[in-house]
């Protein structure tokens, strides 16, 4: 009987947990004994090591490579001393040093949860899956990090919890807010919505912007991006969450940062966060008032004007009984325990998590391509048509029918698109797969095309496209293409151990 | 693309209704009607009389209807026979005639909405003929346009087409009266070609809102000039349309001739379609991005033409939100993204927080969509403008 963990996978660090004998979430530490592990990878004589050393060195030279999740699904290559390598093969590399670590720890993983952010698209969900498989991971499962982190709290509610919440979720890199109905220990995801751009790594930014600012006023000179590096200003960041103002040497030169200034320079990226948690109400068609708590997630949620920018936008106190780094891996933790093979866990643990329900609902539209009449410009346009909506809950199944437009048409091009918004125009959603389906000859037009989108509880699409008078059919599963990455065993023979 | 269509029927149509007789090799259609034309086929010679074709009129399901029935002697040698039909608008004399298309795709010509029926009669031996009257085909009024409005008269002209000979047997005239009280093809041509000359006219008055003609606005209306006249073949026509686009932007560059939008606006609601009044704006969009600024006053410009125009809201943000991806946002100041984004100045500062957080919305989903690269990285920065604006707000 092996153990199932949670791992949320961050942009800037990264956590573990499992659940123990008696079925609670525990935090799993690394094998420098810390609770979170800097999602970073330094390049040593041929080796890659990952972890804190790496997240001091970076920026500094080639050597070093982080925030690497915010291109997860993206088709590009990143350089780490003379190899390249894809987002979904270094996050591999942070997987696989968490898996080593928690084996030295707690024993045999036999499942593992890793969790996403809220509005990642299909390709960074299938990266995310595909770095797993490469780390060695058994993952059957991906969970939203709102989502883990309301399931924790939610368990740590015991049956306590019931009403609408939020869960207020920002990390090193992404935000997420989502409105969850909590009753006990079930879990019902009603809204989410994310920014992909904005997380400490953004706040961070800001301030090597003051320091080069500052820098350039003392110095008249450019300062040099080594000699304040990123790991230099998460530093500063956090000293200005408790202090007015730091003063910091750089080259023998004394610079000044305040809070006052910093604030006034990320106001514009807790406004992102503000506008969609207005959004969000919206969506889930609730008010305000309507939300009992806010539940924080994500280290960025430490920053003063973040704080009160929610206490702002919620009317409200947040609630924040534990660490917020560590939330979203005990949640998923949960969630590998709640979801997985049942003959892991003993008696006790079943009986803990027996209670547990969580229900996901899409954070994106799905749909295809095609010709659509316009009533405003009295004309036909090829335009975007929605088949399976955002939140609808999931698992979801839904047919939609459409119709060859020329007499003898013996072929359609599909495209399967994925949106956030019901968007109509093409320009506007990604196209995540194209293909063709041949059709009988010497048929009128008109004939009855059945398009079935299928969405599991691991956010996979399936999909089926019949012809229904021939029964002619294509079927499509997009899930865990092995795209642009290195294998496994090339990671392997990287890997410190 | 139905406005092209149309005005490329205008400029080949003799040509096409020559084709008619020449023996064009449309599809053939099945024979429908009461009593099949199997039913009535006969050989017993001389007693059917000349071959015959009417026109009923008859209402099916509340649409009227024009059916074409036939009866009498086939003349054929013997042959592969098929029966034609086309229509003719002879209101202003034959020699004046013109075709008349219709809005049924499988009554029109492979190449265009010429009105053209084709009926396969199959195989008939010479001597054969047809009892009692037969229907082979209906019209259906309400789809057809004659070149001009009003009270048409129209000539149906029926043929038989000898596949194995090559020839044409027993053409027949039949005549109609259409009531039509839409616009005329050959008057919708008319009307998109003042429609154009005054879209030009509009793009000058947006290129020189912010005072002057830039080289590179010039450029662009250039370029839909070259394009609207491309789409035909015969030099002729691209050389009349060249002098009248040009005529029209002379007039519209020349200060002495004061042309003020609210005259170009409305003779556009007089003549223009909703379809030539988007493409109008489209343009107006791109003379307003060619230079890689936003004046305040193009953007005046451009939202007073969409209300004067009576332009779908949906639709023309649509068009703007296109735009915009396109266009380096870099170059926005955050000052105008609210004239960018339309929102009024008079709009109550809540109404305008609300507006705001609407397109912040809507450009952070569509981040997710899109892939790295410039449309991407306008994109965010339309988001970071927003968030920026939406502060004094707050």
């Amino acid at each position: 009987m092996g153990n199932v963990i949670g791992i949320d996978l961050g942009t800037t660090y990264s956590a573990m947990s499992t659940i123990d004998e008696t079925g609670r979430p525990k935090i799993v530490t690394n094998s420098e004994g810390k609770n979170i592990t800097p999602s970073c990878i330094l390049l040593t004589e041929n080796k890659l090591e990952v972890g804190e050393e790496a997240r001091r060195m970076l920026g500094l030279d080639d050597n070093t490579c982080g925030r690497f999740k915010r291109e997860m699904g993206k088709n590009i290559k990143l350089k780490l001393g003379n190899k390249e390598y894809s987002p979904a093969d270094l996050s591999a590399v942070v997987l696989k040093k968490l898996k080593q670590d928690a084996e030295k720890s707690i024993g045999e993983i036999s499942e593992a949860v890793v969790t996403i952010p809220a509005n990642f698209n299909n390709e960074a969900r299938e990266a995310t899956m595909d770095a797993a498989k490469i780390a060695g991971l058994n993952v059957q499962y991906i969970v939203n990090e709102p989502t883990a982190a309301a399931l924790y709290y939610a368990f740590e509610g015991g049956h306590e919890l019931g009403g609408i919440y939020a869960v207020y979720d920002l990390g090193g890199g992404t935000f997420d807010i989502s409105i969850i109905q909590v009753n006990g220990q079930d879990v019902d995801v009603i809204a989410t919505n994310g920014v992909q751009v904005l997380g400490g790594d953004d706040f961070d930014n800001i301030i090597i912007e003051m320091a080069k600012e500052k820098y350039k006023e003392v110095t008249g000179e450019t300062l040099a991006s080594e000699d304040f590096t990123k790991s230099n200003a998460e530093e500063e960041k956090k000293s200005l969450s408790k202090r007015e103002k730091v003063t910091v040497r750089i080259n023998r030169q004394i610079i000044e940062l305040t809070k006052k200034e910093f604030e006034e320079k990320i106001a514009y990226l807790i406004t992102q966060a503000e506008m969609l948690c207005e959004s969000t109400f919206d969506e889930a068609k609730i008010s305000v008032s309507d939300i009992k708590g806010v539940f924080l997630v994500g280290g960025s949620t430490r920053v003063p004007a973040v704080l009160q920018s929610v206490k702002d936008t919620f009317k409200q106190e947040p609630i924040s009984t534990v660490n917020v780094d560590e939330v979203v891996s005990l949640g998923a933790a949960l969630y590998a325990a709640y979801k997985g093979d049942k003959a892991n866990l003993n008696t006790v643990q079943k009986k803990a998590i027996e209670q547990i329900s969580v229900t996901e609902s899409t954070s994106k539209c799905f749909g295809t391509e095609a010709i659509v009449r316009n009533e405003a410009r009295n004309s036909d346009e090829v335009m975007n048509t929605i088949i399976i909506r955002k939140g609808e809950k999931i698992p979801c199944e839904k047919t939609s029918s459409y119709f060859t437009s020329h007499e003898g048409q013996t072929r359609i091009k599909i495209k399967i698109t994925e949106s956030v918004a019901p968007e109509e125009d093409m320009n506007f959603v990604k196209i995540i797969w194209e293909g063709e389906l041949d059709l009988p000859p010497d048929r009128p037009a008109g004939q009855e095309l059945l398009f079935t989108y299928k969405y599991d509880d691991n956010q996979i699409m399936k999909c089926k496209f019949v012809d229904k008078e021939s029964g002619k059919e294509k079927k499509v599963e997009l899930s865990m293409a092995n795209n642009n990455s290195n294998t496994a065993s090339e990671i392997e023979e990287f890997l410190v151990e | 693309m139905e406005t092209i269509l149309l005005l490329l029927f205008i400029f080949f149509g003799g040509a096409i209704f020559r084709m008619f007789f020449a023996g064009l090799g449309a599809a053939g259609r099945t024979i429908v009607g009461d009593g099949s034309l199997s039913e009535n086929w006969n050989r017993s010679m001389g007693n059917f009389g000349p071959f015959t074709v009417r026109l009923i009129d008859k209402t099916v399901e509340n649409i009227d209807l024009k059916m074409l029935e036939i009866k009498g002697m086939i003349p054929t040698s013997g042959g592969s026979l098929d029966l034609r039909v086309m229509l003719r608008d002879i209101t202003d004399g034959q020699e004046n005639s013109s075709p008349v298309i219709t809005l049924i795709e499988h009554q029109q010509l492979p190449d265009n909405k010429t009105f053209f029926m084709n009926v396969n009669l199959g195989v008939i031996e010479h001597g054969m003929g047809i009892h009692k009257w037969v229907e082979m085909l209906r019209i259906v009024p309400m789809f057809l346009i004659p070149p001009h409005t009003g009270k048409r008269r129209i000539q149906l002209v029926s043929a038989i087409y000898d596949h194995n000979n090559e020839a044409i047997w027993g053409n027949t005239d039949t005549y109609f009266e259409l009531d039509f009280s839409g616009t005329g093809y050959l008057e919708q041509s008319e009307n998109d070609k003042k429609a154009r000359s005054l879209t030009i006219q509009l793009s000058v008055a947006v290129a020189l809102a912010d005072g002057q003609l830039d080289t590179s606005e010039i450029d662009i209306i250039n370029k839909w000039i070259l394009k609207t006249i491309n789409v035909f073949d015969d030099e002729e026509t691209k050389a009349e349309l060249g002098e009248l686009y040009q005529k029209s932007y002379d007039n519209a560059v020349n200060p002495d001739n004061n042309i003020t939008l609210s005259f170009v606006t409305k003779e556009m609601n007089e003549y223009a379609d909703d379809n030539i009044k988007y493409q109008a704006l489209s343009l107006c969009y791109d003379v307003m991005t060619a230079d890689g600024e936003i004046a305040t006053e193009e953007l005046n410009i451009i939202k007073n033409l969409s209300k004067a125009l009576n332009l779908d809201y949906l639709e023309v943000e649509r068009m703007r939100d296109k735009k915009m991806v396109d266009f380096d946002t870099s170059q926005i100041s955050k000052e105008s993204i609210e004239d960018i984004l339309g929102i009024d100045e008079n709009t109550s500062e809540d109404q305008k927080r609300k507006l705001l957080r609407e397109e912040f919305k809507k450009w952070n989903d569509r981040l997710t969509s899109l892939d790295e690269g410039p449309e991407r990285d306008n994109a965010q920065e339309m988001i970071n403008l927003i968030s920026e604006a939406i502060q004094k707000y707050k």
